[in-house]
């Protein structure tokens, strides 16, 4: 299948020092909290066309969307260097939560109909609610390791497919099987290094490639 | 594709009864609120999916933006296929050898078949190991 579109979000603990500066400032004077919660700044968003990519930086995450992914290597080059920046700038607070979300997309042959019926065969028991059915999709949680990953796959239509991505792709099937699937660790306020995020940046990437080809084999097995 | 409630991004706020009481800005109800039947769809966990949600951020756009990229850090100089780069190393696309490179190979492993029938190279097996603990010595079979 082919990769589309990453979003690579880091969830934090704690919000970022950058969006409460008087909380920050108050607790630095007086060594104790503000008494009333200020709202915190608003969040940031960037969006660079020529690279299609959008950075959002606001109190509790920090992510980046990249619309064209050409490989595994480019996607984590332009993570960690993004991050890194963030980094230098603004100290990135203790983890909660990391996630990467991907879509990935197969051109079928098929008509619409005829690809829903492939899907009706192959993935459910026929029940009289399957056989009535003329749409279809599949969710599961699937767990690899320590991380877990929301696997939603099914069959598409232009229409629908336009639909589902920040940067519209150059070409897209009328018909298509699409994949979208968040690979994520959750944690309780772990420090990011570099290491932990380039290798949960590939590994993620790695791990959803190989599900797409198990999902590939799937539909074409016995065709 | 009928999209799981996993499978929608977080950023998206269904506003049940828009412009109504129920939908004001102090007070917005999710979908499920409306429609408890789609309780069903929840997964055990708490939904949090990864997303590119940001609460009312301040945008920006920009043409293009300068990352130090190991694809600029780093450059691949290869007098024999200088037609490769860093990229397609790191894809896998090797490139393919030349008729210099193969006779090379070829004469390498004619001199490595030499030198292996020349010192009568065995492979080490975990017997040959036990033997030669048991008996102290380096002996052949």
């Amino acid at each position: 299948m082919n990769l589309l579109q990453v979003i690579v979000e880091l969830r934090h603990s704690t919000p970022l020092k950058l969006f409460s500066p008087y909380e920050e400032l108050y607790r630095s004077l007086t060594e104790k909290e503000l008494p009333e919660k200020q709202v915190p700044l608003p969040g940031f968003e960037l969006t660079v066309s020529e690279k299609q990519m959008r950075i959002v930086v606001d109190p509790r995450r920090t992510t980046i969307v990249l619309g064209d992914v050409p490989n595994v290597g480019y996607c984590t080059d332009n993570v960690m260097a993004v991050f890194r920046k963030i980094n230098d700038l603004v100290k990135l607070p203790s983890l909660s939560r990391l996630g990467e979300r991907s879509y990935w997309v197969e051109e079928s042959q098929l008509s619409f109909d005829e690809l829903v019926s492939v899907y009706k065969r192959k993935i459910y028991k026929p029940t009289n609610i399957i056989e009535e059915s003329i749409d279809v999709g599949v969710s599961f949680i699937l767990t690899s390791g320590e991380c877990k990953a929301n696997v939603a796959f099914g069959p598409m239509e232009l229409t629908q497919l336009e639909s589902m991505f920040l940067f519209k792709p150059p070409k897209l099937p009328k018909v298509a099987t699409f994949l979208n699937i968040d690979y994520y660790l959750t944690m309780e306020q772990k420090e990011i290094t570099e290491r932990m995020l380039r290798d949960f940046v590939t590994s993620g990437l790695n791990y959803a490639g190989g599900q797409s080809e198990k999902l590939m084999s799937l539909l074409k097995e016995g065709e | 594709m009928i999209a799981s409630a996993l499978a929608l991004p977080e950023e998206i706020n269904i506003r049940a009864v828009p412009d109504s009481i129920f939908s004001s800005p102090y007070l917005t109800l999710g979908l499920q609120a409306w429609m408890p039947e789609l309780y069903q769809w929840r997964p055990i966990e708490r939904l949090a999916a990864t997303s590119l949600d940001g609460q009312q951020p301040v945008i920006f756009e920009i043409d293009t933006i300068d990352l130090p990229t190991a694809t600029r850090r780093w450059k691949v100089s290869s007098p024999e296929h200088p037609e490769i780069t860093f990229d397609d190393l790191r894809t896998g696309k090797w490139p393919k050898p030349t008729g210099e490179e193969l006779e090379t190979r070829s004469k390498a492993l004619e001199l490595a078949q030499h030198v292996h029938d020349k010192l009568d190279i065995r492979p080490l097996t975990t017997a040959t190991i036990v033997r030669q603990l048991r008996e102290g010595k380096e002996g052949l079979d």
